[in-house]
C-alpha cells in the first residue's frame, strides 16, 4: 500500500515551525545581547564612579 | 653566574609588576569591571553559540521528518477499522511531532529541555491544525446529519430491515468502508488503501459508490440517502391478493408518470425488476397471480419515484400470508418496525360471513378465486403485536389502511358496497364484511384509519383502476404535492375513519 505522504501538509506545518523557531531564537538572541549591552554599561558606570571616588584627592 | 641569570628576570618582573599591583589596587572598580566584562561577554557568546547549535538540531530534525521523508510508518488499520489511509489530522501530526522530539533527544540529551519553547510553538501548531480539522469535520457531519433530518431522508436496508444510520460503501478494489462520513481518514474525502480516492459524504457524492448494507453487505441499489424512503408493508392472509396489489401501486405510479414530463416511476434492483417487470401482464383480468411462496425470503421491492424535482424510494415489502400466521414468522419481518404506514390486505370473499349469504351461482362464479383465508383478524393481530413489541406506544402515529380487494369480483353481487364514501366504506366492512372488532382495534391502536375497496386488475385500455390511484394517494399524503399528483386526486378523501 503506498500511504499518502501528507507533503502539502507536512511541508506546510514544517515551514511554519522552522520560521517560527528562527524567530524565536532571533528574538532571543537579540534580547540576550540588549540584555548584556545594557549589563556592560551599568557595569562600567558603577565602575567608573565608584574608581573615581576611590582615588585619593590629589590623583 | 647561574644565580644572577636567575635573579634578573625576577627583578624586571617585580620592577614592572608592582607598579602593576599599585594601580590595580588603587583602581580596583576597573580591575572588576574588566574581570566582569570578561565574564559577561564570554557567558553571552556561549549562550548565543548553544542556542544556534541547539535550534540547528532541532531544525534539522524537524527536517528530517516533516520535508525528507523520515516521518514514521502509517500504522496499518486494526481489526474493525476502515480499510483507509489516516489523514494528517487523524495521526500523522502527533506522530511525526514525536518523531520530531525523539530525534531532537537523540542528539541533545538533556539540552533538549531547552528547547521547551519550540517543541511548544510545534505543539501549539499542531493542536491549531487538529482543531481546525476537528471542527471542520464536526461542521461537515452536522450539515450532513441536518440535511438527512431536514429532508426527512430515513435508510432502511431492504433485505435485513435494519435502520442504517449511514450506508457502507464499498471500493472498486472491494473493500469496504463502514464509516466513511468525516473523520481521522479524511475530511472531504478518503483515500482507500489501494490509492482511491472516495468522498465523504453523501453531499460530496457517496451515492455514486457501491453502496452496501454495513449490517448484511448486501448491495445496496437504490441510492440510500439521497431521498426520503417509504417504507410500506402489506399484510394480510394466504391469497389476500398482496402481490396483485403491489404491482397494481407500481401500476398506477408508472401510468401517472408517464404524462408527467420528468417524472417516472422506476424500480430499483434485480429483485423489484422480476418481481414489478411484469405489473401490467399480472394486472390482466384473465392472469392469475402466482402465489409468493412462505419460504421466498422477502425483501423489499423498491420504486424510485420522481416529480416535480423531488424524489421517493417506495420500499414495498410483500411476504407470504403464511408468515403473518404465528409470532414467530412475523418476528422475522423487522420492516414491520421501520414503517409508518400499513395496509392490511383483506379478501372479502375468503370470509365466511360473506360467503354465506352468496346465492349458489355467485358461489360458483368466485369460488375459484376465493382465498383460503377466514379470519383477517388473525394477520392484523399478528402484525399489530410485532408492530407494538418493536415500536411500542409509536404505534399511536402510524397510520393503517384496510385495503378490502376482489372489487372487479364483488361489482353486481349482493355484497357489493353501497357507496364509494369513507362512511360507506365503513359501514360495509362493518356490518357486512364483519370487520367491526377489528376496525375498533385498529382505531384504538393506530393514529388513523381507513376503509379502501381496490380493483387490482387494469382495465380493457391497460390503465389501472383508479380505486388503486386513491389508495396510493393516501399512502403518498405528507409528500411533496408533486407525488400526489401523478395520481389520480380521489373523491374518497372525505375524512378518517
Amino acid at each position: 500500500m503506498s500511504a499518502p505522504q501528507h507533503r502539502a501538509q507536512r511541508r506546510g506545518l514544517g515551514a511554519l515551525v522552522l520560521a517560527g523557531s528562527v524567530v524565536f531564537t532571533a528574538a532571543l538572541l537579540t534580547a540576550l545581547l540588549f540584555q548584556g549591552w545594557q549589563a556592560l554599561a551599568a557595569l562600567w558606570d558603577w565602575a567608573v564612579a565608584t574608581n573615581r571616588g576611590a582615588l585619593p584627592e590629589h590623583l | 653566574m647561574r644565580s644572577e641569570g636567575c635573579a634578573l628576570p625576577a627583578l624586571l618582573g617585580g620592577l614592572v609588576g608592582l607598579p602593576v599591583l599599585v594601580v590595580a589596587v588603587l583602581n580596583w572598580p576597573i580591575v572588576v569591571a574588566v574581570l566582569l566584562t570578561v565574564l559577561l561577554v564570554a557567558g553571552i557568546v556561549a549562550v548565543t553559540l548553544g542556542a544556534l547549535v541547539l535550534t540547528w538540531l532541532y531544525a534539522r530534525s524537524v527536517h528530517a521528518v516533516l520535508f525528507a521523508g523520515g516521518h514514521p510508518e502509517e500504522p496499518s488499520p486494526g481489526p474493525g477499522e476502515d480499510p483507509a489511509h489516516r489523514s494528517y489530522h487523524g495521526g500523522p501530526a502527533w506522530s511525526d511531532l514525536r518523531a520530531v522530539i525523539g530525534g531532537t533527544w537523540r542528539v541533545s540529551a538533556p539540552w533538549t529541555l531547552l528547547l521547551a519553547p519550540h517543541l511548544a510553538l510545534y505543539a501549539g501548531a499542531v493542536a491549531v491544525h487538529q482543531c481546525a480539522a476537528w471542527v471542520c469535520v464536526g461542521a461537515l457531519r452536522a450539515a450532513d446529519t441536518a440535511l438527512l433530518v431536514v429532508r426527512r431522508v430515513r435508510m432502511v436496508c431492504p433485505h435485513c430491515f435494519r435502520r442504517l444510520g449511514y450506508p457502507a460503501y464499498a471500493c472498486e478494489c472491494g473493500r469496504c468502508h463502514t464509516a466513511i462520513r468525516p473523520g481521522r481518514r479524511g475530511i472531504w474525502r478518503r483515500v482507500c488503501l489501494c490509492a482511491a480516492r472516495m468522498p465523504t459524504l453523501l453531499l460530496f457524492g457517496t451515492a455514486d459508490l457501491h453502496t452496501v448494507c454495513p449490517y448484511c453487505t448486501h448491495t445496496l441499489e437504490h441510492r440510500p440517502g439521497e431521498a426520503p424512503e417509504l417504507v410500506l408493508p402489506l399484510f394480510g392472509g394466504a391469497g389476500a391478493g398482496k402481490t396483485r396489489l403491489v404491482n397494481g401501486l407500481y401500476r398506477a405510479l408508472e401510468q401517472g408518470a408517464e404524462p408527467v414530463p420528468d417524472a417516472y416511476a422506476d424500480t430499483v434492483g434485480e429483485g423489484a425488476r422480476q418481481w414489478l417487470g411484469e405489473a401490467r401482464t399480472v394486472l390482466r383480468p384473465s392472469t392469475r397471480t402466482v402465489p409468493t411462496l412462505p419460504g421466498h425470503p422477502v425483501r423489499g421491492l423498491t420504486v424510485r419515484v420522481g416529480a416535480g424535482g423531488s424524489t421517493l424510494l417506495l420500499q414495498l415489502y410483500d411476504a407470504a400470508g403464511e408468515r403473518f400466521t404465528r409470532a414467530s414468522t412475523v418476528g422475522e419481518l423487522g420492516y414491520l418496525g421501520q414503517a409508518t404506514t400499513f395496509l392490511l390486505v383483506v379478501d372479502p370473499l375468503g370470509i365466511d360471513a360473506v360467503w354465506r349469504p352468496l346465492g349458489p351461482a355467485e358461489r360458483g362464479k368466485l369460488a375459484p378465486v376465493r382465498s383460503r383465508t377466514r379470519d383477517p383478524e388473525l394477520a392484523y393481530t399478528q402484525v399489530l403485536e410485532e408492530v407494538e413489541r418493536r415500536v411500542g406506544a409509536a404505534v399511536r402515529r402510524a397510520r393503517l389502511g384496510v385495503v378490502v380487494t376482489r372489487g372487479d369480483l364483488l361489482r353486481d353481487t349482493s355484497i357489493a358496497p353501497e357507496g364509494p364514501g369513507q362512511d360507506a366504506l365503513v359501514y360495509w366492512a362493518e356490518h357486512t364484511l364483519g370487520l367491526g372488532n377489528l376496525l375498533r382495534s385498529a382505531r384504538a391502536h393506530f393514529g388513523r384509519v381507513r376503509v379502501f375497496h381496490t380493483c387490482a386488475v387494469s382495465r380493457p385500455n391497460g390503465e389501472v383502476d383508479p380505486s388503486v390511484s386513491h389508495l396510493l394517494r393516501w399512502v403518498l399524503e405528507g409528500r411533496p404535492p408533486a407525488f400526489g399528483a401523478l395520481v389520480e386526486a380521489p373523491e374518497l378523501l372525505d375524512g378518517a375513519v
